[in-house]
């Protein structure tokens, strides 16, 4: 493919996602996983983002596609899909697998109490899918998300808050952009004929 | 196939700035939808299903049309004649252009 159609396989790509419903889910995910922290409800901060990734294609193909229209990037373009799907999940798997073993040594005395820096951990590992997202998707404004994290992450730990007070803030902010995107979205492409006349 | 290709006479078919800004589009994904194509190319309904209809006669496109979500779908997808007739498009106005004194 010649640069310039690689440029534009890449415009197409990256308007694929700023209908702000990514935003919107990824915002969400945060928000109830800090809420659900401050509840003590842990069930609900493992049990909504896995929802959340469940509902992200069924809505899109509900609110996007009728709007946008359909479309199925090249042979090339799925393998490097695919490997970003894997990566996410390797990381995140990982991230659990560090946790339940941090929190298995921490709660068995192998360690000691957790340093103060460790209230920002949280925020920081949340900030890591948004700088995979901004370079998957080419969307600038997911590097915004995770220098917001890393900004409140570190706030936290200067301040000596709880980690869900960050991550409920920046899930909050992260939800509002998703809204105001999807809002624009859905008024800038109004629900159109399915084909040709 | 559409006729008319050597390298000094571009392929009418394509020399269209309408038709020439749909294939390019579809040039860069595996298929597309009539509502992607467009969006992505700012033509009226009416304007884009004529072209795409040439260009389906001719060849340069394949037409595939399914229910999507209980709505009817018309996709499009480039044919291997079409993507060699762009290429030399694509040749044969880069010979032209660079005959043009600087």
């Amino acid at each position: 493919m010649s640069r310039t159609l690689e440029n534009l396989e890449r415009d197409a790509f990256q308007s694929f996602w700023n209908d702000g419903l990514l935003d919107l889910m990824m915002g969400l995910v945060i928000l109830v996983m800090g809420l659900a922290w401050w509840q003590g409800v842990a069930v609900m901060g493992a049990v909504f983002p896995a929802a959340c990734v469940a509902m992200w294609y069924p809505l899109r193909r509900r609110l996007v596609e009728p709007r946008m229209g359909f479309v199925e990037f090249s042979g090339a373009r799925e393998v490097k899909n695919r490997s970003f799907r894997f990566g996410l999940a390797g990381f995140f798997t990982g991230t659990m697998v560090l946790g339940l073993v941090g929190y298995a040594l921490w709660s068995g005395g192998v360690l000691s109490r957790p340093a103060e820096w460790i209230a920002g951990f949280p925020l920081v590992l949340l900030a890591i899918p948004s700088i995979f997202f901004a370079l998957f998707t080419r969307c600038r404004r997911f590097f915004w998300y995770a220098f917001l994290m890393m900004v409140a992450a570190i706030e936290l730990v200067m301040q000596d808050l709880e980690p869900h007070a960050g991550m409920i803030a920046c899930g909050a902010v992260i939800v509002v952009s998703g809204v105001v995107l999807l809002a624009r979205f859905l008024s800038k492409y109004p629900r159109g004929g399915a084909g040709p006349v | 196939m559409s006729a008319g290709s050597s390298p000094a006479d571009p392929d009418r078919l394509l020399h269209e700035p309408a038709r020439l800004q749909a294939l390019v589009q579809l040039a860069v994904v595996s298929k597309a939808d009539f509502t992607w194509l467009l969006q992505k190319t700012g033509m009226t309904r009416g304007n884009l299903s004529v072209q795409m209809s040439k260009l389906a006669e001719a060849g340069i496109v394949e037409v595939e049309k399914r229910f999507h979500n209980n709505r009817p779908q018309t996709l499009y997808r480039l044919t291997a004649n079409g993507r060699n007739a762009l290429q030399n498009y694509k040749e044969s106005m880069q010979q032209i252009l660079d005959a043009l004194p600087d």
